[in-house]
């Protein structure tokens, strides 16, 4: 395997954070090391040197970075997947967003799922808004997943997932807001009332402008398949889509996801998010 | 709807007093592409406030074919505003080799700082087409310019500078434009260049880290046995900061040596003493894996193989791994079953 | 001690990053690097400072804004912040007053001088 220095991977870690926006934290130098020996294998390298040149500056069309991307991300999708994310939506995000709404006399709540895959991630978020806020029953909720991929999209409307897609599930939230049906689990009629499912093109301009008021965005499954210059157009149209006060959550792992800087970065005990003023 | 009253829609919109709005209806002048939007959005930019609406305009003004939206956002680099001035670096950037006729011409009549972003939104960019503008570059008074050009051409292995870049290697040189030329021969420069930078700057012991990080990098890139002896001697004569380019060139070397000759160089006591006590010692994981893996070309060696083994059940997992690598990467017959036996391959994921 | 002290440098050029990283490791300080005002402020939130060395001409977000970010909260009022950048005019040293930076360096400064400045603000 050809070596990777530090400064090599710190050079390729900036590089991944100015097209991916993603973060690899020191510690997984070996990680990267074994991937990037893979690309390099594939496209006939043998110096390090030659790689880390080809990914900066001989990538026009941002193909190989592509390729790296699928070697350092997974592309699973489970329940209460990103768990510390998660956690700063239901601890603070919601609860905050939820007060000032109240104090406002509004009672209207939009989340959206944007690339929502099989739907895990819409009906964790159902799980979690019906959790920390049970008088969402008399709101006007409405968690909009929506996704390219009209197969998944059928999915989504089924609510009916297996064990993989459980297994992070919290036990008491389980019992709550699943049922069980053969191998299955099945999403309880009143979780699964929240989610609307919606086709949706992230790359259509005029489908996305339609995109509003939004109180929280979750994009963090398909942005790292997106070139750099797609990927700032969504973005910048979240920003567009969400309400003042609201949030987005783009991060993969220790990422909290490039943006523009029309966002705010907001500290809250631990996580870092992005809020809209 | 025809072009031109979607272009009267737009330029409607352009003055919404929503910014959603602006933003969407500069987006649309970028997909429209005529050059009446240029003017508008010019126009508009002039009096926007809002960082997203700007942000709008310059991404519409990349998009718009035609020299015009290049030629109205040269002018930007004198904008008071950093954030019109970096946006106006980008959409140039973005433009690629359409930019280089313009850039040329700030280049030769704007002040140091123009010069210097006209630099920056070269960067990424091959240097075809823009030789005369890094000729001047490399020649400027303006040391910024001088440095920015460096950077980028070593950045984009432009090896037909090499020699220029060499010959700013001077005594009398702003030591940060000494260190840009090193980190740029270690992309264009070659063995020749090893030559240079030992007629040109003090021994590698008595250089700064500054100096001596990129001439490492040289070294990593370039260098072979004969450099080996001075680079070892270093890993005892300077401080832990510089361990990690000492041992990566050293590697570096080693590999080289059993690529093109088939026999890595033999390392003296001294060192395999000072990497043995790297190891043991309480120091950065990576440096001990580089370490590690540096033992590895000394492995025929009983005490050294027997050191490795060792390495294997160390608590760090990177000096682990770099002693598995070693070991494989060794040609002592015996281990594929000392490896089997501590049942490596299941417990270390990541090695093959 | 200084070993303990961590310093922030902010820059998009990935060799003056590096540079000025070199200089001061060999001061015995410790170092963080980001990309811009963005990158920026994301690792200030995640890793304890005490330093920020910060460009100007940044894409994505240019170093000013970054200095107002960074002193819009509270716990960052007092943080020393000395911006490195190639602008010498003085309304771009005023600009970097205004927006919170304690002091301005114009690149391309010698590594003496940085160390020495660094030094003198972190004991202030």
């Amino acid at each position: 395997m050809a070596d990777l220095s530090i400064e090599q991977f710190q050079k390729l870690n900036q590089q991944i954070y100015l097209k991916l926006g993603l973060h690899f934290d020191e510690k997984k130098i070996y990680f990267m090391k074994s991937r990037v020996a893979k690309r390099m294998a594939a496209l006939g390298l043998t110096e390090t040197q030659d790689y880390i040149f080809r990914l900066s500056y001989a990538d026009p069309q941002g193909a190989e970075m592509q390729e790296l991307a699928n070697l350092i991300t997974t592309n699973e999708t489970y329940m209460f997947r990103e768990y510390e994310q998660l956690q700063a939506f239901a601890n603070y995000c919601l609860p905050e967003v939820l007060s000032a709404k109240q104090a406002r006399g509004e009672k209207v709540l939009r989340i959206w799922s944007a690339g929502c895959s099989s739907g895990e991630e819409p009906y964790t978020l159902a799980m979690i808004v019906q959790e920390v806020f049970p008088q969402v029953q008399n709101w006007d909720c409405e968690i909009v997943a929506t996704d390219i991929d009209e197969n998944m999209l059928k999915r989504v409307a089924a609510a009916r997932y297996g064990e993989r897609s459980v297994h992070d599930v919290p036990e008491e939230i389980r019992g709550k807001y699943l049922t069980r049906s053969g191998l299955e689990y099945v999403v309880r009629p009143r979780t699964a009332a929240l989610v609307k499912p919606m086709h949706l093109n992230l790359h259509d301009r005029m489908a996305m402008r339609l995109m509003r008021a939004f109180d929280f965005i979750f994009c963090r499954n398909v942005l790292i398949y997106f070139d750099d210059l797609s990927r700032k157009a969504v973005v910048d149209q979240f920003y567009n889509s969400l309400n003042r006060g609201g949030f987005v959550f783009l991060g993969h792992s220790e990422s909290v996801g490039r943006v523009t800087p029309a966002f705010r970065l907001k500290r809250l005990e631990g996580h870092l998010v992005y809020v809209k003023d | 709807m025809s072009g031109a009253s979607q272009l009267t829609e737009y330029l409607a919109r352009l003055a919404s007093a929503d910014e959603a709005e602006r933003s969407y209806a500069a987006e649309d002048l970028g997909y429209l592409n005529t050059s009446e939007g240029t003017l508008a959005l010019l126009d508009r930019l002039r009096r926007e406030d809002s960082p997203v609406v700007r942000d709008a305009i310059l991404q519409a003004l990349s998009r718009i074919d035609g020299d015009e939206a290049i030629a109205g956002t040269i002018p930007l680099f004198e904008s008071e505003d950093p954030q019109l001035r970096n946006l106006a670096v980008s959409v140039l950037r973005l433009k690629g080799g359409r930019s280089i006729p313009f850039l040329k011409k700030a280049m030769l009549e704007g002040d140091h700082d123009t010069r210097k972003l006209a630099l920056d939104a070269l960067s990424g960019m091959p240097a075809m087409g823009a030789e005369e503008i890094y000729a001047a570059a490399l020649a400027d008074e303006d040391p910024n310019v001088r440095i920015t050009a460096v950077e980028n051409l070593g950045k984009v292995r432009a090896l037909e500078f090499r020699e220029e870049i060499e010959g700013l290697l001077k005594d009398d040189a702003h030591p940060m434009l000494t260190a840009a030329c090193l980190e740029a021969l270690a992309e264009i420069g070659d063995k020749h260049s090893l030559v240079v930078i030992a007629q040109r700057l003090p021994q590698l012991a008595d250089l700064p880290d500054f100096f001596l990080n990129p001439c490492l990098k040289v070294i990593a890139a370039f260098g072979s046995a004969g450099e080996f002896p001075e680079v070892a001697a270093l890993l005892a004569k300077r401080a832990q900061a510089v361990w990690p380019a000492i041992l990566n060139a050293l590697l570096a070397i080693q590999q080289r040596c059993l690529g093109e000759d088939a026999a890595s160089l033999e390392m003296d006591e001294p060192l395999l003493a000072d990497l043995r006590n790297l190891i043991e010692t309480h120091n950065p994981a990576p440096c001990r894996y580089q370490a590690a893996r540096l033992l590895g070309f000394a492995a025929e060696r009983d005490e050294i193989a027997a050191f490795l083994v060792g390495c294997l059940t160390h608590p760090e997992r990177l000096v682990r791994l770099g002693a598995a690598e070693a070991l494989q990467s060794s040609a002592r017959p015996k281990l594929d079953s000392v490896l089997g036996d501590l049942e490596l391959k299941k417990h270390e994921g990541d090695i093959r | 001690m200084e070993q303990s002290r961590t310093i922030l440098i902010v820059d998009d050029s990935e060799f003056v990053r590096n540079y000025h990283s070199y200089v001061l490791e060999q001061a015995q300080f410790k170092v963080i690097t980001a990309v811009d005002g963005s990158d920026g402020l994301e690792k200030l939130y995640s890793n304890p400072c005490d330093l920020v060395l910060t460009d100007i001409n940044m894409s994505n977000m240019d170093g000013y804004e970054f200095i107002r970010r960074v002193r819009a909260d509270l716990q960052y009022r007092s943080l020393p912040i000395i911006i490195v950048s190639t602008e010498s005019e003085s309304q771009d040293k005023v600009k970097g007053f205004e927006a919170g930076a304690n002091l301005y360096l114009v690149k391309p400064c010698r590594p003496e001088l940085v160390v020495e400045n660094v030094r003198l603000l972190l004991a202030a």
